[in-house]
């Protein structure tokens, strides 16, 4: 459980954050079409568009007859999902059905369509614009959790780093929009792992199962993690936000696709994922970050769950010796065995120069980031794959000089011993 | 919004203009606060003592002891530059006269002179005031996390307030509130364009405002006979803040931001309606446009956590 220190305010969030995006990216983050633009025209994917339309001369210029199915109605200024028509199938020549199950005629459509250009569902500006874009359907494991709307990803970046991520699941209150204010679920989302935490309703408190059903909201793996994440550092990265909220919608084949750019994100984010951003935040401020796949190393490394408790309420305690042999994977994918110590006094864990080196581990592309070690001065930090007494798992090490002289050459720390006592086994 | 205040400002120019134009009726006269009090109550006194003789012309004006009732409201209220509060203040300053001139009491012998050139020492204590609830605002906001509509509605809903008293304004208040309410749900089925719409709202809450004006004098309350068309109309403008929030977000977040308005709006008139307070901004303006100045800048750098977030993160935050 965070600090109240560690928690972010609106205060800290609009002065020390936000502020920090510069104006013409926060325009980006306001225009729905803007943002598609920009982010197709830099190859991250976004939901396909067929066609944007401003005049009444457009929409009957455009050719509807064509769309056969999956296709969605916006305006392109509205907000809160108002005037947002999804259309599933077509049954006739002309006529469409909706999502909701409606039957539309092509005169029916463009009625629609006027009526958005004339303002009827803008909520602010005085250009009344229609997009007509791909639907989104959305991958199954996430689609089960979901009654109505699409569910999204809501993944926060900064520094090119992602910081904490969360899963919007709307519902029949929340008529099918995927705001947390409006009424949707958020479920937390394990930054290492992609998997599912703890869950709130819009106001805040916090649920197990997705309400009136006996599906457990924790433990759910979302589809395409790593890509997600990459995707959302490299469209905060394209409209030069240095702080944003990315939404995604995780198609089953495409997988994610950028929909919204936010420039002031929410922060009941923290309440689902019961952690602090600011801490979190922090963090990260420092660090020198070379590309999006080096940003996603580097979160999924630092905002790591540990799962120690389910680990130990699923397979309980490990006994393991202080000194035990574990397992290292090589660069090459290679299991090979290593003398560690299971040493508590140390948070992280190290392995030694030479043997990272002789693993392949020391690549520009597996450092994380350097840090201070004791009595060595600033030592970089690596990405490593182990495995004690069966139980794999993805870590970050410190890489010492240190260990080259010792007996053992790796020292675990009590970052990576959750579930495992350590004592001699007689 | 800033339409809207166009529209509000044309409006309140019209009425003044019409109440101008009508002066000879002395009742109006006294509505718009501009003309010497003595001259109109002097003027209504005589009108009672007539009626009281005459019976022919009774209905036209008000009793003597209506007139002694909306004396009496006037000299409390602050805002009106004809009130016994003028005079009590003015005295205050001849009591305490500054030291020889230096930097710490410019702005003390600058004021003195100008009241005793005329200038009404309540607006004087008014305009000191001002950026004290200004500053009250937004500390509610950045420390405690009230939000309000923005700075300017609770800090001239405050004053009007303090001009009506509390119970006059909050009741004036749901009333408007209510009737726009209810004139949104009917305008709504005439599908008219934004500002239109707008208008039509202000048309609904105008009427009936004057049948409750109406109405109220008529059952023979004095409540509302000594409100003035300035507060009223910063009343009726907070309805126009909350139909936006209405169409922006959600009716339940309009209703909270309302709410927040208006109890930020109570405190700071409580607060400005002290005898003490008053007396101190008077007597010490440059103390208080320094320390104002000051807080503000501690409440715009401060990045913890407001204290209502310490709610909203409660079931996170380790004990």
């Amino acid at each position: 459980m965070p600090q109240a220190r560690d928690i972010l305010g609106m205060n800290a969030r609009n002065q020390l954050f936000s502020s920090l995006n510069p104006p013409s990216a926060r325009s980006f983050a306001t225009s729905k079409y803007a943002t598609k633009l920009l982010l197709d025209s830099k190859n991250i994917p976004v939901p396909q568009i067929y066609g944007l339309l401003a005049t009444m001369e457009d929409v009957s210029d455009f050719d509807w007859l064509s769309l056969e199915k999956n296709f969605v109605i916006k305006p392109t200024n509205g907000s809160a999902g108002k005037g947002i028509v999804a259309f599933k199938k077509k049954i006739a020549a002309d006529t469409w059905i909706d999502a909701l199950g409606g039957t539309w005629t092509l005169e029916d459509i463009k009625l629609h369509c006027s009526d958005i250009l004339e303002g009827q569902y803008s909520t602010w500006g005085a250009q009344h614009n229609i997009i007509v874009e791909e639907r989104i359907i959305t991958h199954p494991t996430i689609a089960k959790f979901c009654q109505k709307g699409t569910p999204d990803l809501r993944i926060i970046v900064y520094n090119q780093v992602p910081i904490m991520a969360m899963l919007r699941l709307p519902t029949i209150a929340s008529e099918g929009r995927a705001n947390l204010h409006q009424g949707a679920i958020g479920v937390g989302v394990d930054m290492a792992s992609g998997i599912t935490t703890h869950a709130i309703t819009g106001k805040g408190e916090p649920i197990q199962f997705l309400p009136d059903t006996k599906k457990k909201l924790n433990g759910i793996k979302v589809p395409f993690w790593k890509k997600s994440l990459t995707t959302a550092v490299e469209a905060a990265d394209a409209a030069h936000l240095y702080y944003a909220g990315i939404d995604l919608f995780v198609h089953p084949e495409k997988g994610p696709l950028v929909v919204e750019l936010n420039a002031n994100p929410g922060l009941s984010i923290q309440i689902a994922n019961q952690a602090g951003l600011r801490r979190r935040l922090e963090r990260v401020r420092d660090l020198r970050v070379l590309n999006a796949e080096h940003g996603v190393r580097i979160g999924r490394a630092l905002f790591a769950e540990t799962f120690a408790d389910k680990i130990i309420s699923k397979e309980g305690l490990l006994l393991v010796n202080p000194r035990e042999k574990i397992i290292v994977v090589s660069e090459a994918k290679e299991k090979i065995e290593t003398p560690a110590l299971m040493h508590t006094g140390r948070f992280r864990s190290a392995i030694s120069k030479t043997l990272a080196q002789d693993l392949g581990l020391l690549d520009p592309e597996d450092l994380l980031w350097f840090q201070q070690e004791t009595k060595e001065g600033i030592a970089p930090v690596v990405e490593t794959d182990i495995e004690i007494k069966g139980r794999k798992m993805t870590t970050a090490m410190v890489v010492s000089k240190r260990l080259n002289k010792t007996k053992h050459k790796i020292e675990i720390g009590r970052r990576d011993l959750g579930g495992f006592l350590v004592g001699e086994n007689q | 919004m800033n339409r809207l205040h166009t529209f509000l400002i044309i409006s309140f120019l019209s009425i003044g203009l019409i109440i101008g134009m009508s002066s000879s009726v002395g009742t109006v006269r006294a509505q718009t606060g501009l003309e010497d009090a003595e001259i109109i109550t002097g003027l209504e006194v005589e009108e009672s003592t007539d009626s009281a003789l005459a019976t022919d012309s009774a209905e036209a004006s008000p009793s003597a002891e209506v007139v002694q009732k909306i004396q009496e409201k006037k000299d409390q209220d602050i805002t009106e530059t004809t009130s016994k509060q003028r005079s009590k203040l003015f005295a205050l300053l001849e009591d305490n006269p500054p030291g020889p001139l230096s930097w710490h009491n410019f702005m003390q012998h600058g004021l003195r002179q100008a009241v005793l050139n005329g200038l009404a020492a309540n607006i004087v204590v008014l305009i000191l005031l001002f950026p004290i609830i200004t500053s009250i605002i937004a500390a509610s906001r950045h420390l405690i996390g009230l939000k309000g509509f923005g700075v300017y509605a609770p800090a001239v809903l405050s004053v009007a307030f303090v001009s009506t008293g509390i119970i006059t304004g909050l009741s004036m208040f749901i009333t408007v509130l209510v009737t726009a309410l209810i004139s949104r749900a009917a305008v709504k089925k005439l599908r008219l364009q934004y500002l239109p719409r707008t208008a039509m709202l202000l048309w609904g809450v105008s009427v009936a405002v004057l049948v409750l004006l109406a109405a109220t004098s008529i059952f023979g309350l004095t409540t509302f006979l000594t409100i003035n068309i300035f507060p009223l109309l910063i009343i009726m403008l907070l309805t126009e803040n909350f139909m936006e929030t209405q169409l922006m977000s959600s009716q339940s977040q309009a209703v909270r931001l309302t709410l927040e308005t208006v109890l930020i709006a109570i405190v700071c008139s409580l607060l400005i309606s002290l005898d003490s307070v008053q007396t101190f901004v008077l007597l010490n303006p440059e103390l208080t446009i320094a320390t104002v100045a000051l807080f503000n800048v501690i409440v715009g750098k401060y990045s913890g956590l407001r204290f209502l977030e310490y709610f909203r993160f409660r079931s996170i935050i380790e004990r």
